[in-house]
């Protein structure tokens, strides 16, 4: 590599580095960081108690209890609009129901919400008339961990991920 | 020595594109172990937390859904950071953290102190960017006796290393 050739790579890649800005070809991120999904994904969360679930990922977002209050739930994170949404109420009842199969539910059992999302979007840079234009689309995922817990002894019991596109 | 003249020049800018812009959004006061341990139960007051810390994200009363201010991050879509609206949530999660170590009653309020840290990881090439935006946030919850004034206990779970 001589010199003249070495200025020309600098000065070309400080034109694209101009060009390209601070912008996002393909970016993923963690919305929000209520829960990290990968992290409870790989958590033996059925060897868990309450203790230590507060302890990797603090106090849950809601509780229902049998006959307990609503739960508020924040709505779907939306990509574009991710501003002014109200939150969703929801019965404890409907709560119970999901796991109504695998269990009896009683008023000992308690139920915890956490929630979580994703974004990742995938763009492309395109040299126009009038400097570059980028195209991204954007998908989100959120999540819902439901985790079922026996009031009397603290343990968990059993989980549902739900995954809303 | 021309050679290396060449290469220290390129270097940097080859650096600088690939690891780009690394733009950070933070949200609050920074909460470190040592902060923390500056804050005694039973001995350090609401008066002193607030010297401290600051006013709270939110303060939790039993019996009242609580509003938390939102932490800003970095929208995927857009090169901006942006803020949500404050979260309307249940207070019970709140107390329900302290419940096992402590006796609750009306007098108790639960502070909530956040630090989050919004990046932009990734690298860049001359025709593709590959970026991961990352927010971490580090949570402290303090439970305040109304009553006395006084900071009865804590909780500290960080997610920066």
């Amino acid at each position: 590599m001589n010199f003249i050739s070495a200025k020309s790579i600098a000065l070309t890649c400080c034109l694209m580095m101009f060009f390209h800005g601070c912008a996002i070809i393909v970016s993923q991120t963690e919305n929000r960081a209520e829960i990290d999904i990968e992290k409870v994904k790989k958590s033996k969360l059925i060897s868990m108690d309450k203790k230590q679930l507060f302890q990797n990922f603090g106090p849950p977002l809601a509780i229902a209890r049998h006959n307990g209050p609503p739960l508020y739930i924040p709505s779907k994170p939306q990509v574009s609009s991710h501003l002014k949404k109200e939150p969703e109420t929801l019965e404890p009842l409907s709560a119970f129901e999901k796991f109504s199969k695998k269990h009896i539910v009683n008023e000992n059992h308690v139920i915890y919400l956490y929630v979580g999302s994703t974004v990742s979007g995938y763009g492309l840079y395109v040299s126009g008339n009038y400097g570059p234009v980028r195209t991204m689309s954007v998908s989100l995922k959120s999540y819902r961990v439901w985790i079922l817990i026996d009031g009397r002894n603290e343990k968990i019991l059993d989980y549902v991920i739900e995954e809303l596109e | 020595m021309k050679r290396l003249i060449s290469a220290l020049m390129l270097l940097p800018s080859i650096l600088f594109m690939m690891t780009g812009c690394t733009p950070k959004v933070v949200t609050g006061l920074k909460i470190d172990h040592t902060i923390v341990k500056s804050i005694k139960p039973e001995k350090t007051t609401k008066v002193e937390l607030f010297d401290i810390l600051g006013v709270p994200q939110a303060i939790a009363v039993q019996g009242r859904p609580a509003y938390i201010f939102s932490h800003g991050e970095w929208a995927v879509e857009y090169e901006i950071a942006y803020y949500p609206e404050p979260q309307l949530i249940q207070e019970e999660p709140l107390f329900e953290l302290f419940k096992s170590r402590n006796i609750l009653k009306d007098i108790h309020r639960v502070y909530l102190y956040y630090y989050t840290k919004s990046t932009r990881e990734g690298s860049k090439w001359p025709l593709f960017i590959n970026e991961r935006v990352v927010t971490k946030i580090d949570r402290l919850w303090v439970l305040v006796n109304e009553e006395s004034g006084i900071v009865e206990d804590l909780i500290f779970i960080p997610s920066h290393k």
